[in-house]
């Protein structure tokens, strides 16, 4: 099999796991009710932290990657049952307007989501591990995919 | 520097890349010492792991020397000899403080990845694709070890580079099957694949007090290996009935502890070998799981099969009514070595534990290529090709 032929296959494989998994929550999400697409918009982003609550925010104060979006965001912190630390919560003030605005990448979602990551390394380890750079990979369009999926995958997911 | 690298599908190669350099307070800058070729390289050389780009550096199985350490790494000094786990950890969050150090929280750099693909992310790991982290590989003279009090281990001075190398992944990874697996004094344990982590699977059943362990596999060189080197009975399945065999060597019963050394490109003999072939390529399913199917019908009523071989995506035909129906219990995880390196190592000073026979072939990084067209393709009688940097 010629090799572009075979990698765009061996790709289009894996991927239609992911095509697949999206097209049906789409379909959860336009066959739900106004009122529930409204709910996933508004819907927090929590992260467990293996820290007490005052450990996480001394004296009130957020750590820097969550205090950096300042009034962007509303945040609450519950401890997580058992011995599992405390839950950090956020949302945006200001959700999407819509999913398609989300899917773009303008989601203030995606910037709490990396916070919230972010603010979990920092407070658990010290500091934010920072991803190889420079990395050694040749860019082709064959990996334009890859390179897509890599720069989102700090954020609030990849669908 | 020169490294081995991913070029495409089935394609190795070796390229000049950037060196690396210490990015974290945390980190250690590694110069290698010993690097070799694990089995799960292969699912990304053949392309099963669809998260490598052409110049990705490959290797995650290495010794080396500290040349640099970062402002706040307490445990290492430079000049050092370390074996540094495959995989990542910060050694602080939940799963990491509670033994379950492959799924760190925090070592992953590209978390939503594993998120779409399993639910939730994973560790990072060297060498090991973007999905887990995009960390270049250690098939090369020097590597960035990040949370480095908490990922590398310093070797004893009783213990060799060639035997301390495979503290990196192949013997933690297989006493993690005979442990999480839950092998006990006198049960009989059976494991699928004769590699190193087969091998090194089925001595650590013997250390935990198996009364018998067999080991399964096509390829008599490594059978008879794991006879001669870890003292294992063994069963050749193309030349033998598995199933009836283990059936009798356990008295009717079936093994105890079943441990599954292959991962997603498993092969068997009869249909079912074309079955998983046609599927596979044609994306149908992601994974061949022969070899876990057949532990599966093989255990005990009751057993345990732990799944050490790395799976990737979806298997079809999974046998759950027999899982269910005999009330067995399935684990599986990617290596939780920092919980075993340190006392393996002791293992390996007291020769209760030795590797060095599993480095069949040793190259230069020069001959990256060769060393896994050999690992590969099974050539000379290869079980695992280690590389020099120098």
């Amino acid at each position: 099999m010629n090799k572009t032929v075979e990698i765009a296959v061996r790709m289009a494989g894996h991927a239609g796991e992911a095509v697949v998994r999206r097209a049906a929550q789409v379909l959860e999400t336009v066959t739900a009710d106004g009122r529930d697409q409204e709910a996933t918009r508004n819907r927090w982003n929590v992260v467990t932290i293996n820290k007490s609550a005052e450990e996480i925010c001394p004296e009130g104060r957020l750590p820097a990657p969550l205090a950096e979006l300042g009034e962007l965001i509303e945040w609450t912190l519950r401890p997580a049952p058992g011995d599992k630390g405390t839950e950090v919560a956020a949302r945006p003030r200001e959700p999407a307007r819509s999913d398609v605005e989300g899917a773009v990448g303008e989601d203030p979602r995606q910037r709490i989501r990396a916070a919230l990551r972010d603010a979990k390394m920092l407070v658990e380890t010290g500091e934010i591990l920072q991803p190889t750079r420079p990395g050694s990979t040749h860019p082709s369009p064959l990996g334009m995919p890859i390179r897509l999926a890599v720069k989102r995958a700090r954020g609030e997911g990849i669908e | 520097m020169k490294a081995v690298c991913w070029e495409g599908v089935n394609e190795v190669g070796v390229e000049e890349v950037p060196d690396p350099r210490i990015q974290n307070k945390q980190d250690v800058l590694l110069k290698i010492r010993r690097t070799v070729t694990c089995g799960s390289d292969l699912h990304l050389i053949s392309g099963f792991v669809p998260f490598m780009e052409s110049g990705d550096v490959l290797g995650h199985e290495f010794l080396g020397e500290v040349m640099e350490v970062g402002s706040e790494v307490r445990n290492h000094r430079v000049g050092d000899r370390v074996v540094v786990c495959s995989f990542i950890s910060c050694g602080r969050c939940w799963y990491c403080t509670h033994g379950l150090t492959s799924c760190c929280d925090n070592s992953n750099t590209n978390p939503a990845i594993t998120e779409a693909m399993w639910g939730y992310n994973v560790g990072g790991c060297f060498g090991y694709s973007h999905a887990l982290g995009g960390y270049m590989g250690s098939h090369a003279p020097y590597t960035r070890v990040p949370f480095a009090d908490h990922t590398a281990f310093t070797v004893p001075d009783g213990v060799s580079d060639e035997r301390a190398l495979f503290a990196s992944d192949s013997a933690p990874t297989g006493w993690m099957g005979a442990d999480l697996g839950n092998v006990a004094p006198g049960d009989i344990v059976a494991v699928w694949g004769c590699g190193a982590v087969g091998q090194l699977a089925a001595r650590a059943a013997m250390l935990l007090g198996a009364e018998r362990v067999v080991v399964i596999d096509r390829f008599s060189y490594r059978l008879e290996m794991a006879e001669r080197t870890i003292g294992a009975e063994t069963l050749n399945y193309e030349h033998t009935a598995v199933e009836a065999e283990l059936k009798e060597i356990t008295g009717g019963r079936g093994p105890d502890v079943c441990i599954e050394a292959i991962g997603m490109e498993a092969h068997s003999t009869g249909p079912q070998y074309l079955y998983d072939q046609v599927k596979q390529q044609l994306r149908l399913q992601t994974d061949r799981g022969a070899a876990v199917r057949q532990a599966i019908h093989c255990c005990r009523k009751g057993g345990t099969v732990f799944v050490l071989g790395v799976f990737g995506g979806a298997l079809d035909k999974f046998p759950l009514g027999a899982a269910m129906n005999k009330g067995l219990t399935i684990r599986g995880a990617q290596q939780h070595g920092h919980n075993y390196i340190p006392m393996l190592l002791e293992r390996m000073e007291r020769d209760e534990l030795v590797t060095e026979h599993l480095a069949t072939h040793v190259m230069s990084l020069d001959d990256g290529p060769k060393g896994y067209d050999y690992f590969k393709n099974k050539k000379d009688n290869c079980v695992r090709t280690v590389f020099l940097p120098d």
